[in-house]
């Protein structure tokens, strides 16, 4: 059976397993609508549980740990997103060769349509409307003015528009 | 402004829909793979924090050996002044040379393309470690499994899917034993609390490769054992994998386990 430690198990963070289990899914999608690479999303949630566990004595004591791990997914994923901006030959294969897997064909044609956003606009729209936050605490979080959130979410939302009516557009051609 | 009504209104839709079905998208690995590299990584840092704390004392002292005159050299050298003794490296030795990499299971075995592989992962996804969630455990645990010359494992991801696989090698009582101990551990655990919900655990196949195997089910995730002469496996599924893709998958790394030790296999 698995390994062989012969150690007694060792005692888990109360409480830990059940946020992970309740919030991973969630916040996996949320960052895959952000980095359009569900892998990669995945890996920076992980990396956010992970860096959460160790501080869990203090973090659950927060009115809401979630949000703490949120943020630092959040800021793994905008490192990585730089990341791969930065290195042109992997943004070409990030945008156009990576395939998008979703169970749901529709999500597909989503990701694929907020992957062509601005990363500004992508982030907002995806606090906005998949994490629920409202501009005021957007605006906080990214530590830029209001207005700035408002005329992001403004262009954002209609660039997405544009995209979802030119994919569906494109399948009923 | 209407204009905005107009984006949203194509928008609206999409996203909800995306926000409410794409969380099932994503199978959380076991809380105690998380939990376990985490630890890992903090007894990591505290034994590369003490090698840099003694290279630093080891260099003060030779620059104060070298400050000091020949003669009183002796008595600034004490054996617990060697720094070496505090920064021997931590952990058992798991002998993964013992198992030739040919013998794991490849990205080509489970997928076409796309796929990467990720070595030197250990522990916390395997069956025994779901141990603090059993619940209506009769007694005492039936206990670990045997010692084993040699453990090597593997993490397979592609988007959206990861599958564990660990192999032991030791000699074929041993690796008997473990098995048979994977199904005490299931008599003794028939289930499981996860997010507050009990789930049954159990056995929903059997003998389908090697010289034994089986299948263990948790709800979304699969474990498959496999054991053929001194070699065993312990695989991870949970990315809704068929029962007759989990089966294949088991023989594909039974007939490397063959392949790898047995010339005529």
């Amino acid at each position: 059976m698995g390994t062989a430690t012969g150690a007694p198990p060792r005692a888990r963070e109360p409480g830990f397993a059940d946020c992970y289990y309740a919030s991973y899914g969630r916040l996996a999608a949320q960052l895959n609508a952000y980095l359009g690479d569900a892998a990669a999303a995945e890996d920076v949630v992980q990396e956010a549980f992970l860096r959460a566990w160790q501080r869990w004595n203090r973090i659950s004591g927060y009115e809401d740990p979630v949000a703490w791990i949120r943020r630092v997914a959040w800021n793994l994923a905008t490192s990585h997103w730089r990341r791969v901006v930065r290195e042109a030959r992997l943004a070409r294969h990030h945008r156009e060769a990576t395939s998008i897997e979703m169970s749901v064909p529709e999500n597909v044609t989503l990701i694929a349509a907020l992957r062509k956003l601005r990363p500004n606009h992508r982030r907002v729209i995806v606090l906005h409307y998949l994490t629920d936050l409202p501009v005021a605490e957007i605006a906080a979080e990214l530590n830029v003015p209001r207005g700035t959130v408002l005329s992001w979410l403004h262009r954002g939302r209609a660039d997405l528009a544009a995209h979802l009516r030119n994919a569906k557009e494109g399948e009923n051609a | 402004m209407k204009e905005s009504k107009d984006d949203e209104a194509i928008i609206l839709p999409s996203l909800m829909s995306y926000r409410d079905i794409a969380i099932h998208d994503f199978v959380p690995p076991p809380a105690g793979a998380i939990e376990d590299r985490a630890a890992r990584r903090r007894r990591r840092r505290i034994v590369t924090g003490a090698a840099f704390a003694a290279a630093l004392i080891g260099a003060s002292t030779i620059l104060l050996v070298r400050a000091v005159p020949p003669n009183d050299r002796q008595e600034l050298i004490s054996p617990s002044s060697s720094p070496a003794l505090t920064t021997s490296p931590a952990g058992p030795t798991s002998g993964p040379e013992l198992i030739p990499t040919a013998v794991m299971l490849s990205t080509l075995d489970l997928w076409d393309s796309g796929a990467a592989v990720i070595d030197g992962e250990k522990g916390g996804w395997q069956l025994e470690s779901l141990k603090p969630h059993c619940v209506n455990v009769p007694g005492a645990h039936p206990g670990s499994a045997p010692p084993r010359s040699g453990s090597r494992e593997r993490t397979l991801k592609k988007a959206g899917a990861q599958v564990w696989q660990v192999v032991h090698r030791s000699d074929e009582a041993r690796e008997r034993l473990a098995m048979e101990q994977a199904r005490e551990f299931l008599r003794w655990c028939p289930g499981v609390t996860i997010d507050g919900v009990n789930q049954p655990l159990q056995i929903i196949a059997e003998g389908f490769a090697g010289q034994e195997s089986f299948i263990v089910r948790l709800a979304a995730r699969n474990w498959v054992f496999v054991r053929d002469g001194e070699l065993s496996t312990q695989i991870l599924f949970q990315n809704g994998e068929t029962l007759q893709e989990m089966r294949n998958v088991g023989r594909k790394a039974a007939r490397r386990f063959c392949h790898a030790f047995t010339p005529n296999c």
